[in-house]
């Protein structure tokens, strides 16, 4: 370990403590507003701590959020669609994830680009084509259509984070099941999977948090209430402001949306980074 | 290693779906290319071939050039902010103090937090309302007497976009410093102290040694903020919602095709985002790949 003088240590540290206010206040500043039940309309005063706390914000957006919509079926919906897209996503991706790794074929290196490319492609650059397809389709404003444009967006990501983890599995390992007698399928199922899953489940956990967090290409497609998530539906109170109704509301709902996201988050940070960093800071 | 039958099986059993992805996606960009060449508005689909027409009349349309002035604003503040801010967490937290793994949760925590809650917090802390209704921060710099801090955030006029790439920091900055912390660790110890027995200064050791060696984290960082910033729109909205002073393509895309039903213009802003982000990308992604098969 490195010796560092005193005054740089306390230069260094007080630093930190500059930025980590930088961090927190926007935090903080949500968590005052949430549970302050002074609020009517904006917020007039700036304080660090909530005027009158009350836990009334919460009650009342959990009682009726958006419209004439339960929170039940804002949070039903946005459950239903982030993990029927992260399972999508992670169910398509794996076989093409499985070949890209072992296997090789003809205009594989091509193949992958193609895919690669599609993960970092702007998305809005695809509605116009998806809108049409899906009112032909008259699934536009279901939350199939979420799903599937959730797990469309996810998927490209979600195969470059499988074969990673693929790759990853020794091929000395697979090799000796096969010699022990072991059938292709049989290694897959008993060495590769289990070796690969963690990774897969991490790559799902991603699309999961993708969907989950989604709100603006919601809104391209969706346009019955029944039909919105709660990311969605916090934009939707966002943009109907008119500063009749206290912020505390928009502060809670926004923070029970957050808790889901945070805790996964918070749980799996190490493993969620190094997915999300796509190999850019790898130690090779 | 794998019999030749299975491989062959294997090989049957999955081009379906690479097949699939390859043409849902590939074919969508063909289809929108097609639309971006005709004349289509309104409801019912209309294929007469309008050449470039879509094209050329966007770079003399006004909203059009507004925002590529703001595209252009947002990416340099937010990649140059996010990298110089997550450099420097970096940097003072590879000193080896205490505290910090909880410094580096805490930076890395509003990753965790989703643009519409994030456009959420700053709407309130940017308000640029004056006078009685002042709030948020200009409210705290008015207490703190800090007048001339005072602004109108993002409803200045030209620059009012900066103002959301702030956000976008406080957002990304904790991720590229995740960066440059792995790209750091990667640096072997005994050059640092091989430098020192030479008497460079700390300073000097950072500026001539380690920030040559993070080059190609910096590279990296530059094109995943980079593409980020260019295909950014949701946290526009979330924090200013759909204004005409914060236009970025994306909005003008959704605006004109889902509001206004010019399909053909609408094509045409998706085409066009979708090559500046390839530009970018593209030779990214290749060199990402030849290094990978070369290890």
């Amino acid at each position: 370990m490195r010796k560092i003088s005193i005054p740089r240590q306390i230069v260094t540290q007080l630093a930190l403590v500059a930025i980590g206010f930088f961090v927190i206040l926007p935090i903080w500043g949500m968590v005052r507003l949430a549970f302050d039940g002074s609020l009517m309309g904006r917020p007039t005063e700036f304080r660090l701590l909530p005027k009158v706390w009350a836990f009334e914000p919460f009650l009342r957006v959990l009682d009726r959020p958006y419209q004439s919509v339960d929170f039940l079926t804002l949070l039903r919906n946005s459950l239903v669609v982030s993990f029927g897209a992260g399972l999508i996503a992670i169910a398509l991706g794996f076989a093409l994830a499985y070949a890209f790794a072992r296997f090789r074929f003809p205009a594989r290196q091509t193949g992958l680009f193609a895919i690669l490319l599609t993960a970092v492609l702007p998305p809005v650059a695809f509605m116009t084509p998806l809108y049409i397809l899906f009112s032909i389709l008259q699934i536009r404003t279901s939350l199939l259509a979420l799903i599937l444009v959730y797990a469309a967006f996810a998927m490209p990501f979600c195969i470059w984070n499988m074969r990673a983890a693929f790759q990853a599995v020794p091929k000395e390992l697979e090799e000796a099941a096969f010699l022990d007698g072991a059938s292709d399928f049989k290694t897959f199922l008993y060495i590769t999977l289990p070796l690969a899953l963690p990774s897969i489940a991490v790559a799902g956990l991603i699309a999961f948090l993708m969907a989950y967090s989604e709100f603006a290409m919601g809104w391209f497609f969706v346009d019955k209430a029944d039909n919105v998530t709660l990311a969605m539906s916090i934009y939707a109170m966002t943009q109907s402001w008119g500063g009749a109704q206290p912020w505390s509301y928009l502060g809670s709902l926004a923070i029970i949306m957050s808790i889901p996201v945070v805790v996964i988050f918070l749980i799996f940070q190490r493993a969620l980074l190094e997915r999300m960093m796509f190999g850019a800071a790898s130690d090779s | 290693m794998f019999k030749d039958k299975d491989r062959y099986l294997s090989i049957v059993l999955i081009s379906p779906s690479i097949i699939a992805v390859l043409i849902f996606i590939y074919g969508f960009i063909a289809w929108s290319v097609r639309v971006s060449l005709s004349e289509w508005k309104g409801l019912t689909p209309d294929y007469t071939f309008a050449k470039l027409n879509n094209y050329i009349n966007l770079f003399s349309d006004p909203r059009f050039q507004v925002d590529i002035r703001n595209t252009l604003i947002f990416t340099g503040v937010f990649v140059v902010g996010s990298i110089v801010l997550g450099f420097f967490m970096a940097v003072m937290l590879d000193q080896g103090l205490k505290g910090e793994g909880f410094f580096r949760s805490l930076f890395l925590f509003p990753m965790a937090i989703s643009y519409i809650v994030t456009g959420v917090v700053w709407r309130w802390l940017m308000n640029p309302a004056e006078g009685d209704r002042i709030s948020g921060l200009n409210l705290l710099f008015s207490n703190l007497n800090l007048d001339f801090l005072i602004n109108k955030w993002h409803t200045t006029e030209t620059w009012g976009i900066a103002a959301i790439a702030l956000a976008a920091i406080w957002q990304m900055s904790g991720y590229t410093m995740a960066l440059y912390l792995a790209g750091l660790r990667s640096i072997p110890i005994e050059l640092r102290e091989a430098a020192q027995i030479d008497g460079a200064t700390e300073l000097q050791i950072y500026r001539h040694i380690m920030l040559p060696l993070l080059a190609p984290v910096t590279l990296s960082a530059l094109i995943i903020l980079g593409h980020m910033s260019l295909k950014v729109f949701d946290l526009i909205v979330a924090v200013a919602g759909k204004q005409l002073p914060l236009d970025v393509p994306a909005i003008y895309m959704w605006q004109t095709t889902f509001d206004g039903l010019f399909y053909g213009r609408g094509a045409a802003i998706g085409i066009l985002l979708l090559i500046s982000v390839a530009v970018l990308i593209i030779p990214y992604i290749r060199y990402t790949l030849k290094t990978e098969t070369q290890a």
